[in-house]
């Protein structure tokens, strides 16, 4: 294994991560296994990779005002509390069932999405009392429609609860969790999907942040394999950062489903494999 | 449109520099590593390798790939941990209370996790 082939291996899961609004470590962590890494070096790298696709799709995202930033402010005390307990529980709990449990609620979203495949841009007529008080509003320009849309979050408490349940996946599982993230965000907060995928991204590097330090301070991140990952991460999250916003919102929720259902492939397998 | 916010353009800044470091770090850092190592890019996968604090802490005065590409990473990982902090003091600026107990509780909980490891 070599440093150009580990950058450019890099750069397709830090594209896709930056659209759909995940770390990447979904593609990264099984192609790194693929060429012979152990996977706990695999995940280990994954989780800092995760926080290089964050922040480099962030820094597009943020000065374009995709990012819905007083959102993500809410919702990262709520995700960092669910992947401190997740990583607590995990002694505890079998990881067999989990992969089910899950996969499940994947299932779930996948079902979710795909009945609101056509919508381009979802409606709040009302926001609900702490959504208002919080704020949870914003608008972006939408380079493929080619006009301002503004958008009113709800369910503000429903949301929370959602993000302790994505960060007890991202915890017990050792991933970001982003595909968790995205589904709160267009179900639940009902968030059109562009902002859904860059605030997602946004909240992600943190999660990914409370687990890269676990694996720093055990020894598990050899710096001359994970460096080329992060530059191949951050080219490829630049990348992908580009064209989220001209891709129209069917488009990045196509994306995103496919992910979706690779995932609750992957999950059943592991659920069934572990 | 409403321009952006000083929170925006200041977490923006954040952002950027620290992925242009991170990036221009780890390239120098390749680039070392290569002309270090007789023009060689295979990867080792040793104990000398891992980023360990301590060491690329007492090694920080040298100029190697090593301690290039560490602090290539560790500019990465620390990216979001300052732009918490960022927030957090922005949010106290402008009064908004609500939003300063969120980011505190964020900040605070990484800062007990480093400290605890």
């Amino acid at each position: 294994m070599d440093i150009l082939t580990l950058v450019l291996v890099s750069i397709p899961p830090g594209i896709l991560g930056a659209i759909a609004g995940l770390g990447g470590g979904v593609i990264l962590v099984p192609a790194l296994v693929m060429m012979g890494v152990p996977i706990k070096y695999a995940i280990a790298s994954s989780m800092v990779a995760v926080i290089a696709t964050s922040s480099g799709s962030a820094a597009a995202y943020v000065g374009r005002r995709l990012t819905n930033i007083r959102v993500a402010m809410f919702l990262e005390a709520f995700t960092i509390t669910g992947a401190i307990i997740g990583a607590a529980l995990t002694v505890y709990v079998p990881p067999k069932p989990l992969y089910f449990i899950f996969g499940l609620f994947l299932t779930a979203s996948l079902i979710s999405m795909r009945e609101r495949i056509s919508e381009e841009l979802p409606i709040v007529e009302k926001q609900d009392k702490i959504s208002s008080w919080l704020k949870l509003e914003g608008d972006y320009l939408d380079e493929k429609l080619g006009v301002l849309v503004r958008y009113k979050l709800t369910n503000a408490i429903w949301g929370g609860l959602g993000m302790v349940f994505a960060g007890l996946a991202g915890g017990m599982l050792g991933i970001g969790a982003g595909i968790f993230k995205v589904s709160v965000f267009e179900l639940i907060l009902k968030m059109p999907s562009k902002p859904s995928s860059s605030t997602s991204n946004f909240i992600i590097g943190m999660t990914a942040l409370a687990g890269a330090s676990v694996y720093l301070f055990s020894g598990l991140i050899q710096t001359y394999f994970v460096a080329p990952i992060v530059a191949g991460m951050l080219i490829g999250s630049m990348i992908g950062a580009r064209i989220l916003n001209k891709l129209s919102n069917r488009a990045v929720r196509i994306i995103f489903i496919a992910v979706l259902l690779y995932s609750i492939i992957q999950m059943l397998y592991r659920g069934v494999t572990v | 449109m409403r321009n952006n916010t000083i929170l925006e353009k200041m977490i923006s800044y954040i952002l950027v520099t620290g992925v242009l470091a991170s990036l221009i770090l780890c390239f120098l850092g390749l680039i070392l590593y290569y002309l270090e190592n007789r023009l060689c890019l295979e990867i080792p996968f040793n104990d000398q390798s891992t980023l360990l604090l301590g060491r690329f802490l007492s090694q920080a005065n040298r100029v190697n790939s090593y301690t290039l590409l560490s602090a290539s990473i560790l500019t990465i990982l620390f990216t979001p941990y300052i732009r918490v902090f960022t927030s957090m003091i922005y949010f106290m600026k402008v009064k908004d209370y609500k939003y300063v107990i969120l980011t505190f509780t964020v900040f605070i909980t990484l800062t007990i996790m480093f400290l605890a490891h």
